[in-house]
């Protein structure tokens, strides 16, 4: 074995293609020497703009408050092309079309559907693309925000995996668990826990390791109060509670991961869901880390951390 | 869902997002509290750093606030751009080690921290001056009481000891205070400061040469008095002159207005915590505090000026600031003190005048805490100082041991000046630091299409003019103004002294503090491959920290 095993983790990419396509170059171009890759979560998009046929070949939207007007298929491509680097999904649609989709809900639910399996989809075929041949491990994690379709679309890959449900060993001295599920969150997601049934699966999970203290936990949300997990306070109306022009902050992390954590004490945990959280904690003898994420913006957060036979050799916080 | 709940164009998922935390008017207050604050009861006494004159009634020191104030502008419109597209805490650190060079981008803002700092010092002494003065007012309006001995304060090294450190304390405990609390705090004081400069404006209009004149009595002197000291320390009012010496003179005096307007644009330095549309609460807040500099630095010194009396002001200014015979034991011809000598029952008027001076100078001191604290954030995040001078407190959501350091850094400087380190000496040494930070925003809007045209395309300010990209007609406008300035009035008084005094020019012990700029600077140099070593050593490969990870 190497000295150390090296890990490179990130968060919460939200659809972005073009921060996706950085991560897929730096592990190409071996910018982090890398051996294992790590998303812990949120690959999907928030959003569909809709370019709308205005008849002649000719489109408009209205994207980041600007309304844009093509006329070519060049132009028409490159919009699309700037939709999806930030993580929205371009949908050519007629007037009437957007029209009935505005109305009803269903037919809305249904195509975010379709577009977010199909954008995880391209993900794991770029993927293969340009790194399948490598020896790297790739674990790709879905997160409380994505839709249950995406993981059959994972599951397809030979070389793409989603380590939910597994005990993976990473090396001969560390193996690794994973769990995309958040604690309740006000939007109610798709995939969320009560703190106790957070607990219970951490703990069962933990049980397969064959030493949980050389362990990484990749878990989606952080623990509670750590640091880690800090985010604006929001209202009954989910908008941020601001006083005399300041965001209130709280902690709004796992208090079911935390518990976990303290009491089976891995080597390292790995979180995202909170974006403007990045950063590193101790919990006991556990570090933890969240990379942040400003996937939307086109950077690449993330951490690498190097993974010694029985200790943290060292982590850097890194941004591309 | 109700068609109306939906914004037109954008069908949004609902699920947790990036917020971010400083509001378009909390930019706008930071920008404002971070002016050196000194000009709402000294206005006039900046009259006389430099020659004055008056064309079309409009004195010398107005015309270059305003000719200051449009270059700015554009300054400002490129710190909006530049955010747009690097909306991150940091400012020109940021710009400058993605657009030009990391060395540069470390050295620009190193001198600009190691200016601000002697700001911070600068200021406690101000507040300390400014404390003695408000004792001088209520002296005028209280004659035989305990004020009227108020101009043999803080003689000595002792009591001004205790002052400094009572003002540092108060700066130290706004400045750790919870971000809620010191967003409060800031905006809350800002306001007050505002109302005093409303104040001081509109009772200006109360006052005239006459009434002045006749009043200077009750501050223990007379207009002939000063007028036939001044004279004889070789005052005179000057008239437009626009010869080489008067184009230095003008160049000083501007050097002077963009020490007031300084701070104007440091919302872009906490960018990454600004929400909502960056450019549009960054252009806001920059041209915001802007416009209120250029009225502070203008309409408002020229009111005063010719209401106090244009040839009274600029007598004691210089007698004050190239003498130790100025009126009242050495002091400015501090508005507040000379309005409460002619309207004696106003006085409760001109003490929040005196009070919102003392505000705005005190206040800049936290302001700047935040602002080093976001800078030395960035060079952390980016490996150039260690990782433990940007540990985030949980409490305060800021590096609170960086924002400790700029504090007692600063009180170091107040402390050089028991040691003969003088006021404008400490001026002098910062704003010379301070040069690539005049300079390095122009350039970074010159070279942005060309050396990051990634980073211009999200500057939204893309368009072209005569075939350049506006932002390039941003820069080069910027430094035909900022280039001469800063030669004349700071190049040029460095070579008139290495030609006067040789080497001994640069010695340490020289009071012009050029010595220990270079000094500083040369210690950036060394802390920057230091750590370029350490980061080598360390496995990380330091040029792809300043690059964008390419995405294809």
């Amino acid at each position: 074995m190497a000295k150390y095993l090296r890990c490179y983790m990130c968060s919460d990419l939200h659809a972005a293609n073009r921060t996706y396509r950085k991560l897929l170059n730096a592990i190409k171009l071996n910018v982090y020497e890398a051996n294992v890759v790590l998303i812990a979560g949120d690959l999907t998009g928030k959003a569909i703009v809709p370019i709308i046929a205005q008849g002649n070949g000719r489109y408009s939207a209205t994207f980041l408050d600007q309304d844009c007007s093509v006329e070519t298929a060049t132009e028409r491509q490159n919009l699309e092309n700037t939709i999806s680097d930030i993580g929205y999904y371009p949908h050519v649609a007629d007037q009437e079309e957007v029209d009935a989709l505005r109305t009803d809900a269903a037919r809305m639910s249904a195509l975010f559907r379709q577009k977010m399996i199909q954008r995880v989809g391209e993900w794991v075929a770029l993927a293969e693309e340009r790194i399948g041949q490598s020896s790297v491990q790739f674990y790709m994690m879905p997160g409380n925000d994505d839709d249950r379709g995406v993981d059959a679309m994972m599951a397809q890959s030979s070389y793409v995996l989603n380590p939910v449900g597994k005990t993976i060993p990473l090396n001969e001295y560390h193996e690794m668990i994973s769990f995309d599920y958040a604690n309740p969150t006000p939007w109610h997601t798709p995939r969320e826990w009560s703190e106790e049934e957070y607990y219970e699966h951490v703990k069962a999970s933990a049980s397969t390791l064959k030493n949980v203290k050389n362990a990484v936990f990749m878990i989606h949300v952080p623990p509670y109060d750590s640091g880690i997990d800090t985010a604006p306070e929001l209202d009954k109306t989910l908008r941020p509670r601001v006083t005399m022009g300041d965001v209130l902050r709280v902690p709004v992390g796992s208090t079911g991961v935390r518990r976990a954590i303290q009491e089976f004490q891995p080597l390292v945990s790995v979180h995202g869901h909170v974006h403007e959280a990045g950063g590193r904690a101790r919990i006991g003898r556990t570090t933890c880390f969240n990379a942040g994420s400003e996937a939307n913006q086109g950077i690449l957060r993330g951490f690498v951390f190097d993974l010694g036979k029985d200790k943290l050799e060292r982590a850097f916080r890194v941004q591309g | 869902m109700a068609k109306s709940a939906l914004p037109s164009g954008l069908f949004v998922r609902q699920a947790s997002g990036l917020v971010r935390d400083v509001s378009m008017a909390n930019a706008l207050f930071f920008n404002v509290a971070a002016f050196v604050g000194t000009a709402v009861g000294w206005a006039v006494v900046f009259y006389a750093l430099f020659p004055e004159w008056q064309g079309l009634g409009i004195s010398a020191y107005t015309w270059m606030a305003l000719l200051t104030g449009i270059a700015c502008f554009f300054l400002g419109l490129i710190f909006a751009s530049l955010t747009t597209a690097m909306p991150r805490s940091g400012g020109d650190y940021v710009f400058t080690s993605r657009i030009i060079s990391p060395f540069w981008g470390w050295l620009e803002s190193w001198t600009l921290v190691g200016s601000a700092l002697t700001i911070i010092g600068f200021e406690i002494i101000v507040a300390v001056h400014n404390l003695q003065l408000t004792g001088i007012l209520l002296g005028v309006a209280f004659p035989g009481s305990t004020f009227s001995n108020a101009q043999n304060w803080f003689q000595d090294n002792t009591s001004k000891i205790i002052v400094g450190i009572i003002i540092l304390l108060v700066i130290f405990a706004i400045s750790i205070l919870k971000t809620r609390t010191f967003h409060m705090v800031v905006t809350g004081l800002t306001i007050f400061a505002i109302v005093s400069v409303a104040i001081s404006f509109f009772g200006a209009f109360s006052i005239d040469s006459n009434s002045m004149n006749a009043a200077l009595p009750a501050l223990g002197t007379s207009y002939k008095a000063i007028i036939t000291a001044a004279t004889k320390n070789g005052f005179s009012l000057g008239s437009p002159d626009f010869s080489f010496p008067g184009l230095i003179a003008l160049a000083g005096l501007v050097s002077v207005v963009l020490f007031q307007f300084i701070g104007f644009q440091f919302s872009s330095y906490i960018a990454g915590e600004v929400k909502g549309n960056v450019r549009r609460s960054v252009a806001f807040a920059v041209i915001g505090a802007l416009l209120f500099a250029v009225f502070m630095n203008s309409l408002y010194i020229d009111v005063l000026g010719n209401h106090f009396g244009f040839n009274l002001t600029n007598a004691w200014g210089y007698l004050y600031w190239n003498t130790s015979a100025a009126p009242l034991n050495g002091q400015p011809p501090f508005t507040p003190v000379m309005a409460t000598a002619v309207h004696p029952g106003a006085w409760p008027l001109w003490l929040i005048v005196a009070l919102g001076n003392i505000t705005l100078n005190v206040l800049l001191c936290p302001v700047y805490a935040i602002f080093l604290s976001r800078i030395v954030l960035a060079w952390a995040l980016d490996r150039q100082v260690p990782e433990w001078f940007s540990v985030v407190n949980e409490r305060t959501n800021a590096p609170l041991r960086v924002i400790v350091l700029a504090i007692l850094l600063g009180a170091v400087f107040y402390v050089l000046t028991f040691f003969g380190v003088s006021l404008a000496s400490t001026t002098f040494f910062g704003i010379l630091l301070a040069g690539l930070t005049w300079i390095m925003p122009g350039l970074n809007a010159i070279l942005i299409p060309y050396r990051r045209p990634d980073l211009f395309q999200l500057t939204n300010n893309t368009g072209k003019f005569l075939g350049l990209p506006r932002l390039v007609w941003y820069g080069i406008i910027w430094l035909v103004f900022i280039i001469p300035v800063y030669a004349a009035a700071f190049v040029w008084p460095v070579i008139k002294g290495l030609l006067a005094s040789g080497s001994a020019y640069l010695a340490l012990s020289n009071p012009s503090g050029v010595g220990w700029a270079l000094v500083f600077i040369a210690v950036a140099i060394v802390i920057y491959f230091v750590m370029r070593y350490v980061n080598t050593s360390r496995g990380i490969n330091v040029k792809m920290i300043f690059q964008e990870l390419p995405p294809d």
